[in-house]
């Protein structure tokens, strides 16, 4: 068994000093630690009672951690969170109704129901969000930091994750970056010993967290984490090395959750026994602490804490009634707030469509409207590996070092998604960064940042937080670049709601795109194709904005819509000429975003030719041909004089040798031939469904849907108990029903094995009256209230979750 | 003979491409009149393009032929009322342009008549000594097909005392050319009510005028028939099932 640290080993001497503990202050720790345990009891009794949607993990017996730390922290620090989150949200100052309300899923919860439980934000408390995704919010805490020294502010970022974070690259490379940027950050572990079920002595040979430290060269602490004070004083002394400037701090904070790693998860499980449960019960931090006051300190009497008590507890039970009353969200806004509305900022909807200008090649277009927009706006952030002093692997940042320094042009390690999430974090907080991967290859190692904080932030938060940052790469197939440096990758992120998607094809665009990019509200991915890197062209003078969403026009004609965007716009374009020199009069249509998707343009096209061509440099699976001429099937159905035709880099991995790579990649020979095909009718069939998933000759039986809910009855007996009957949902008796609470997803079902009281027994509130089997666990069902009890339903019966077995009367 | 010989084969899909039936029905050409030149035989944009009307035969005569059934001898005096509503007949192209694929020869005429035939029985077009029968249709149409037979049983439904003292008709006649509106349109001997339908433009709405005799009529169930007729023409499904 893992021995819990009963002091930490180092540094509160020092800390103590600096960090007077005054009564009002101690008083204010015992309140803040308890509104966190009895909101957590309160929300339990509600989630096992089928109340919040989802489920939750409750943060009790961690609550010093959470109360120690933010007690040093203003409303414009910002706090980032783990799904065990409830406790940082309320020690950071959230209102607790808006807290229970959003556990219930209501229109008044912080995020409007959209988030819950792993998914809270409170800009106005500097709650940066609690988080589905274990390690996630590390990088946030960093670039928050980093966002904040840039705007001049000493302001910090604080992330706490748990032990199983450790061992993920999103704490390894946010520790490393933020050591190396001296980010204002702390950094705290709540070491609670198991990662889910995992003991963390089986999943690291060095289980001491706070030596870790080390190999990132800042500073590594351990605290007792259910020890309020000494949580406070580690933390007092980390935080103002954060706002003088000197760095980063890792605090180990070893501490237990005495519940169920979720509710429904049972207490002891498979995984910890009773007897270590008992000991860190024993250590409760709020007991003890309540001790201290009343004997160590003499802080207050026993009747003052009692009335603190009392006082929490009805402000608890108004968040519930809170989250009762309020309603449920207006099923019409369920498509608010993916992007921001209108998706385009005001200068690029008010540019006006120019032309002309110095010809200027792709890199120096963009690198000069990336340097307009640093000048104009301060707070623009540049994260990129070589991007620095270097001048960029393609010398595309080249002189922004010079002109705009090392604190906003940051040269990162090689950690995509700690400087990734580190761009996410700064730019929801002021900042606006650029986050270059160099190779849209590598935009996979920062892919979880991307599509699971950056693009969802808005949605969840409820239009609070946003991430107004770039994703700048280059992309696409170039001279035999390989299978890891040749990818376009752009229908992946199209995919995904909430991120925007250029793929533009001259330089004006390049530039043009950029510039909106910087000044929008929205993620954007800038997938430079590295094919014309070299090209030049035209750029106009000016503040060149070009909007999101508006197709070009590149060549006007009567017979065949060809529709592309990047380096195979140009191809197109030499196709278009030498089919209108076979009397074939080509309309090519240069995408230049592919979210937004300009399908009017498009459809307007067809109207004109009636044929339509897509070329694009993804892969077909699912990608921009589908979509294109699907949108056509629904909107211009009716103007299709011929099968709307694809043609996409063949699906196979970019190989090396060119004869090879020439096999695979869009050419201007095959858009001519395309092109011959649909004038004739005929589309060329693309080979990738070549994969047969089962013989032929054996047809596929779907599976009969089941799309019962977890709270239906399930018939389905349980092997070995024949006998059993299914009990009714939720019969309408009388009493105070007693149910199979809610709890874990993975389980439907239970069957009562024993029922400890008998029929018209005298029960008190809380005593055990049945147990319940399930796949999982033995579930204690306690009396509701006091009262007479009424079975009805005998042992053997299966119950589904929520499904009532007796009542109280 | 054996059993399948006596059936015919199923009439085969006409392949057109979504753009060519657009241009079939606009311009009101079967399909099976067109021989496809794309893949399959498919029908294109440009075999419409390329396709030639036969020369159409001279209008249908407006006076429309007396029913064979005994109708009272009236003649009804001019000056009478008339009213007019504009139809949208896209609905009852599209759906001709769905017949046109298995089945020749029915035509917007046809849906016409049908939709005559119920709004009388739906409107009760009538004075209060007797019926009034749908009496006739441009003597070149044909009813053809399923539409026809329901037709005619519509039509002979209503004849439920063709004898009747009072029993007067309604004669459907049709213009050729789209953009003409009728305005006018006079009765003849034992014809109580005039429908003269126009031919749909671009957008499939035609102006359609009801001349009725107001003395044998009254003006609200002319109205009630002519709103009934449009209900019908702009949801010819109705007159299927």
């Amino acid at each position: 068994m893992a021995r819990p640290a009963r002091n930490a080993p180092a540094g509160r001497e020092s800390a103590r000093a600096g960090h007077n503990l005054d009564i009002p202050l101690l008083l204010r720790l015992y309140e803040q630690m308890q509104l966190l345990r009895r909101f957590e009891s309160v929300a339990q009794i509600a989630c096992r009672k089928g109340e919040t949607p989802g489920f939750l993990h409750l943060y009790i017996g961690e609550e010093a951690t959470a109360v120690g730390a933010c007690a040093h922290l203003r409303p414009t620090d910002w706090v980032t969170s783990t799904h065990r989150g409830h406790g940082h949200a309320l020690a950071k100052g959230m209102d607790p109704n808006i807290l229970m309300a959003e556990l219930f899923g209501k229109r008044d919860g912080c995020c409007g129901g959209r988030g819950g439980t792993m998914h809270l934000y409170d800009r106005s408390v500097g709650l940066f969000g609690t988080n589905g995704i274990v390690a996630a919010g590390i990088s946030h805490a960093v670039g928050v930091g980093i966002s904040a020294r840039a705007q001049g502010r000493d302001d910090i970022g604080v992330a706490f994750f748990g032990d199983g974070a450790t061992n993920h690259a999103g704490f390894h490379e946010s520790l490393n970056f933020a050591g190396i940027q001296k980010a204002p950050a702390v950094l705290v572990c709540e070491n609670n010993l198991y990662a889910t079920a995992t003991p963390l002595k089986s999943a690291t040979l060095n289980p001491e967290i706070a030596s870790r430290a080390a190999a990132y060269g800042i500073p590594g602490i351990a605290v007792d984490g259910n020890d309020v004070l000494a949580m406070y004083e580690v933390m007092g002394e980390a935080v103002d090395r954060a706002r003088r400037g000197d760095g980063p701090t890792l605090i180990e904070a070893k501490t237990y959750r005495t519940v169920g790693h979720h509710e429904g998860d049972p207490v002891t499980g498979a995984y910890r026994t009773q007897a270590e449960v008992d000991e860190w019960v024993e250590r409760d931090p709020i007991v003890n602490f309540r001790k201290k006051l009343l004997e160590d300190f003499e802080a207050a009497a026993a009747g003052e804490l009692d009335a603190v008590d009392e006082r929490i507890d009805k402000l608890v039970q108004e968040a519930l009634e809170f989250a009762r009353n309020s309603p449920e969200p207006d099923s019409s806004t369920a498509f608010h707030h993916v992007f921001a509305e209108p998706i385009n900022p005001p200068d690029a909807l008010n540019a006006k469509p120019a032309s002309g200008g110095k010809v200027t090649g792709w890199l120096d277009a963009v690198r000069d409207g990336i340097a307009e927009e640093m000048r104009r706006n301060e707070a623009i952030l540049y994260f990129g590996e070589g991007t620095g002093e270097r001048g960029g692997t393609f010398a595309h940042t080249k002189n922004l070092w010079q002109e705009f320094g090392a604190e906003r042009m940051v040269d990162t390690p090689i950690s995509e998604q700690g400087f990734t999430g580190a761009a996410v974090g700064a730019s929801a907080t002021g900042a606006r960064t650029i986050a270059d991967l160099m190779f849209a290859d590598f935009m996979f190692e920062a892919a979880g940042q991307i599509v699971l904080q950056a693009a969802k932030l808005r949605y969840m938060s409820n239009n609070q937080m946003n991430a107004p940052m770039v994703v700048r790469v280059g992309a696409g197939a170039v001279r035999s670049a390989g299978p890891h440096h040749s990818g376009a990758y752009h229908p992946v992120w199209a995919h995904v709601p909430g991120l925007i998607v250029c793929v533009p094809s001259t330089p004006a665009d390049a530039k043009g795109l950029m510039k909106t990019a910087l000044r929008a509200s929205d993620p954007v991915m800038m997938l430079e194709m590295k094919a014309l890197f070299a090209t030049k062209g035209e750029v106009p003078d000016g503040d060149h904005l070009v909007p999101f969403g508006v197709a070009r026009i590149a060549r006007s004609g009567k017979d065949l819509t060809i529709v592309s965007a990047g380096q195979l716009m140009h191809r197109s374009l030499e196709a278009a000429e030498a089919l209108a020199a076979q009397g074939i009069d080509c309309e090519v249509i240069d995408l230049r975003t592919i979210v937004p998707l300009d399908v009017k343009t498009v459809a307007e096209s067809v109207a004109k030719t009636h044929r339509l061509l897509i070329v694009d440099e993804g892969w077909a699976m699912c990608g921009v041909g589908a979509e294109l001429g699907q949108a056509m099937n629904e909107i211009a159905f009716d103007e299709l004089d011929a099968p709307v035709a694809r043609l996409h880099t063949e699906p196979v991995s970019h190989p090396l040798a060119p004869s090879l790579e020439r096999m695979m990649l869009v050419s201007t020979e095959k858009i001519i031939e395309a092109a011959q095909g649909v004038m004739s009718g005929k589309a060329p069939v693309p080979w990738h469904w070549r994969y047969p998933g089962l013989s032929a000759g054996q047809p596929s039986v779907a599976p009969e849907a089941s799309p019962q809910p977890a709270t239906a009855a399930n018939t389905n007996m349980p092997a070995g108990s024949a006998d059993a009957k299914p009990a009714e949902a939720s019969p309408s008796r009388g009493g105070e029903p007693i149910t199979m609470p809610f709890g874990d997803l993975t389980v439907s079902e239970g069957t009562i094995i024993r029922w400890a009281k008998a029929e018209g027994d005298d029960v008190k509130a809380g005593e055990l009256v049945a147990e319940i089997e399930t796949d999982k666990a033995v579930v204690e069902i306690e009396a509701p209230i006091a009262g007479k009890l009424a079975i009805e339903h005998p042992v053997g019966t299966v119950v589904p979750m929520g499904g009532r077995i007796g009542g109280i009367n | 003979m054996s059993l399948a010989a006596t059936i015919e084969p199923a009439p085969a899909r006409i392949r057109a491409t979504p753009y060519a039936r657009r241009l079939a029905r606009e311009r009101n050409v079967p399909l099976s009149a067109i021989a496809g030149t794309g893949p399959n035989g498919r029908i294109t944009g440009n075999d419409l393009e390329n396709y030639t009307a036969p020369q159409p035969e001279a209008p249908a005569a407006p006076e429309a032929a007396p029913s064979s059934t005994a109708a009272p001898e009236k003649r009804y005096a001019t000056p009478h009322s008339a009213i007019a509503a504009r139809i949208d007949f896209a609905a009852a192209l599209a759906l001709l342009s769905q017949i046109g694929d298995v089945r020749e020869g029915v035509a917007i005429e046809d849906i016409c008549l049908k939709a005559a035939a119920l709004a009388l029985d739906i409107s009760v077009l009538t004075s209060g000594n007797g019926g009034i029968l749908l009496l006739a249709a441009p003597d070149d149409r044909q009813f053809l097909g399923e539409l026809r037979t329901k037709s005619v049983s519509a039509i002979a439904a209503l004849r439920a005392n063709p004898d009747e003292e009072g029993s007067a008709g309604l004669a459907v006649s049709f213009l050729g050319n789209p953009g003409i509106r009728p305005v006018a349109a006079r009765l003849v001997d034992g014809i109580a009510a005039r429908l003269v339908v126009g031919a749909a433009d671009r957008d499939g709405g035609a102006d359609c005028l009801l001349s009725f005799d107001p003395d044998h009529i009254h003006e609200s169930a002319a109205e009630d028939f002519v709103l009934a007729f449009m209900e019908l023409v702009e949801s010819p499904f109705r007159l299927l099932v």
